[in-house]
């Protein structure tokens, strides 16, 4: 369960999964498209551990043709996961914008 | 920042524009600053277009554990309806990982309160576990009824109302400092960690 606070996306799931934005952006051109599959990944482990979900998720978005994934943290460890894969050169572009992501607390 | 797609999809367009750059990785700060919700309505500029939530009395400085469990529940039925319009409106909740009544939440953690020994409500988890479970349930039905008010969007501004202006909120702070004394690792834990923020602690300084 979480430890943090939860008020911005209890209010708007686009703080944690922008997935509304993402749309707006591939409409606008921005973007090519969205992805068809969305992950999550939980920091409650060291990235090492995490290791054969992160390749496995990885795969399956290098299958449905997507070349550049959004890290949203919500908490810092969070994202540990694909720090770590970005050093092994899955292939997959990373960018993680880093907004007060859950609210002014 | 919530509610707030102008600021999320210049955030987005900023993010994706690092692509641009022709080596990585880069780290950028931006100057600009996470709007704090200041052009949310105030309550004043409400006056006669919401109903605003009429709290029980908080109880005195240690209340029985029966009388903060019946002011807990009368909390929570006052603020029933409005929890139940952002579940509406927003189509989701994030309360429900106890998979516990609301009601039957507040009279655990009540009943925990005066007898640490007290079975929890659930068998297949450590009763440390379940009372997680169940306090973070019990927020996120104070904060999602709080935030369906127009004029509560700022995350501190409702952590203020629910830490110090709620039966629930006493209820916290009441079970936080149980934890902490307790002589179970894990509950010293829960309350250290957990069940209040620490910005909570500063809160009148």
């Amino acid at each position: 369960m979480l430890n943090f606070d939860l008020t911005g996306f209890q209010q708007d799931l686009n703080v944690c999964f922008p997935i509304e934005r993402m749309h707006e952006l591939a409409e606008e051109g921005v973007i090519g498209s969205v992805g068809k599959f969305h992950s999550m990944v939980s920091g409650a482990a060291h990235p090492s551990d995490l290791e054969v979900s992160a390749w496995s998720t990885a795969r399956t978005m290098k299958e449905g043709g997507v070349d550049t994934v959004l890290l949203v943290p919500i908490w810092p460890k969070c994202t540990w996961a694909w720090h770590y894969l970005r050093g092994r050169r899955t292939g997959v572009n990373a960018v993680q914008p880093n907004q007060n992501s859950h609210g002014k607390d | 920042m919530p509610n707030d797609s102008a600021f999320q999809n210049w955030v987005l367009k900023a993010a994706l524009a690092l692509f641009e750059r022709e080596s990585g990785p880069v780290l950028v700060d931006y100057l600009e600053e996470v709007p704090d919700g200041s052009n949310a309505m105030l309550e004043n500029d409400m006056t006669g277009m919401v109903c605003p939530i009429d709290l029980p009395r908080i109880l005195g400085v240690d209340p029985s554990a029966s009388e903060l469990g019946q002011a807990c529940l009368a909390e929570i039925a006052s603020l029933a309806p409005w929890y139940d319009l952002p579940v509406w409106t927003r189509g989701r909740t994030t309360m429900g990982p106890s998979d516990l009544d609301i009601n039957d939440t507040a009279k655990f953690v009540a009943a925990f309160r005066g007898n640490q020994e007290v079975p929890a409500p659930r068998d297949d988890l450590l009763k440390g576990c379940v009372l997680k479970l169940v306090y973070e349930d019990m927020k996120a039905y104070c904060t999602e009824a709080i935030t369906a008010q127009p004029s509560y969007g700022a995350s501190l501004r409702v952590k203020n109302l629910l830490f110090n202006e709620t039966v629930i909120g006493k209820v916290l702070w009441t079970l936080g400092g149980l934890c902490r004394d307790s002589d179970d690792e894990y509950y010293q834990h829960l309350g250290r960690n957990s069940i209040v923020p620490d910005r909570q602690f500063n809160f009148f300084i």
